[in-house]
């Protein structure tokens, strides 16, 4: 059987919040809030945020998270960003390329 | 059109047959039947020749002299086709300034973006491992005094005649910190990473500063001529004179240019190239 949080993914935050908690799947709506805030974090890292402090208190609130699991979630995103290879730029003529966290596309919505 | 261009044009078209090298095909194939010839008498053996040496002598002249006569041809037209090779180089910098001037501010525009992009990810990343540092020390002060509150409340239970397990909070706090250290050695891999990508286009900068003030001369050498017709007349009348008069040379006169304005034009050119670069951060 599928995973119920890659599948409430599929259906984005507000609504697979709302179907675990029709459901009254408390677990898996924790893990759920824990990978959607992960994933927001990495977003938020992409488009140049450097403020941990404040991530976690967006998180906190944004995703109903303690303090020690939106540190974590922050965590994870940032083992996850800094193996991103978009880093490792060599060719001084090469024309930028379509990275989203250069150009501003995928903007958070906040 | 003016007429420096036309006469570029017209140079072009006559040395491009030799910077092509059409007539060395012909040649080299010739050279090396001869030398082929040459290697067949020699191969006939000594033996063949014993006796025999003037007649032989002869002929091994002759196939001598059928390969230096294309091998000194192919030398001058080879050299002659690295000089046209060299001179057609010039010409097209020459002819196609405008667009080789467009095509190395792009890509002097596109690094300079490339480096802005690169030393904000270094202050961001900058900014996460000095928070990072910060969370380490505190948690590590914390897990210290949990430590010491449990280890005292252990003695004072022991003393007692009872034991006390650990508090969670010291199990937690080992897994944050493992976190904390994990994440950040992560972001300074990564920032090592970045700070080598800037070294890499620095580097590399230098050549393509030297390609932008490469297409800028040959746009200012265009510039140039293309505004001199106009001149001529009096430059001609001037060297005539001078060369009347007996002062000057017969065909050419010096324009020496005001130091102040050559500096002038540097910090002009200075600027444009930095220009070209803000004007891509900006885009």
């Amino acid at each position: 059987m599928d995973d119920p949080v890659e599948l409430a993914l599929e259906l984005g935050e507000d609504r697979g919040q709302r179907l675990f908690e029709l459901l009254g799947a408390r677990a898996a709506l924790r893990e759920f809030r824990r990978v959607c805030a992960t994933k927001h974090a990495l977003r938020l890292f992409q488009a140049g945020e450097k403020d941990r402090a404040s991530m976690r208190d967006r998180l906190m609130q944004r995703y109903e998270l303690g303090r020690s699991t939106a540190y974590a979630c922050i965590d994870a995103a940032l083992n996850e960003f800094a193996k991103l290879s978009k880093f490792d730029r060599r060719s001084w003529t090469r024309a930028a390329d379509n990275d989203s966290s250069m150009t501003g596309d995928g903007a958070i919505d906040e | 059109m003016n007429e420096f261009l036309k006469a570029l044009k017209e140079e072009r078209a006559r040395i491009e047959p030799i910077a092509q090298g059409e007539e060395l095909p012909p040649l080299r194939e010739q050279l090396a039947d001869a030398k082929s010839a040459l290697q067949a008498f020699r191969d006939r053996g000594n033996e063949e020749r014993m006796g025999h040496s003037e007649p032989l002598s002869r002929e091994f002249s002759q196939l001598h002299n059928a390969c230096l006569a294309p091998g000194d041809r192919i030398y001058v037209l080879e050299r002659e086709q690295r000089d046209a090779q060299r001179r057609l180089r010039e010409i097209d910098a020459v002819l196609n300034a405008d667009e080789n001037l467009a095509t190395a501010r792009a890509a002097w525009a596109s690094g300079a973006a490339e480096l802005a992009q690169l030393n904000a990810r270094i202050t961001q990343l900058d900014a996460i491992i000095g928070s990072l540092r910060g969370e380490i020390d505190e948690l590590t002060a914390k897990q210290q005094q949990a430590l010491a509150d449990y280890g005292e409340a252990e003695m004072a239970s022991r003393l007692a005649g009872k034991t006390t397990a650990p508090p969670k909070s010291l199990g937690s706090a080992e897994v944050e910190l493992s976190s904390r250290r994990a994440a950040l050695a992560a972001t300074e891999s990564a920032r090592a990473k970045v700070q080598s990508s800037i070294d890499a286009l620095l580097q590399a900068s230098d050549g393509a500063r030297a390609r932008l003030r490469n297409a800028l001369a040959r746009k200012a050498e265009l510039e140039y001529y293309d505004a001199l017709p106009s001149f001529l007349p009096a430059i001609a009348r001037l060297i005539a004179l001078n060369s009347w008069i007996g002062g000057g040379d017969r065909t050419s006169f010096t324009v020496r240019c005001d130091e102040g304005l050559v500096k002038a034009a540097a910090a002009e050119i200075d600027a444009e190239i930095a220009g070209a670069a803000t004007v891509s951060e900006a885009a």
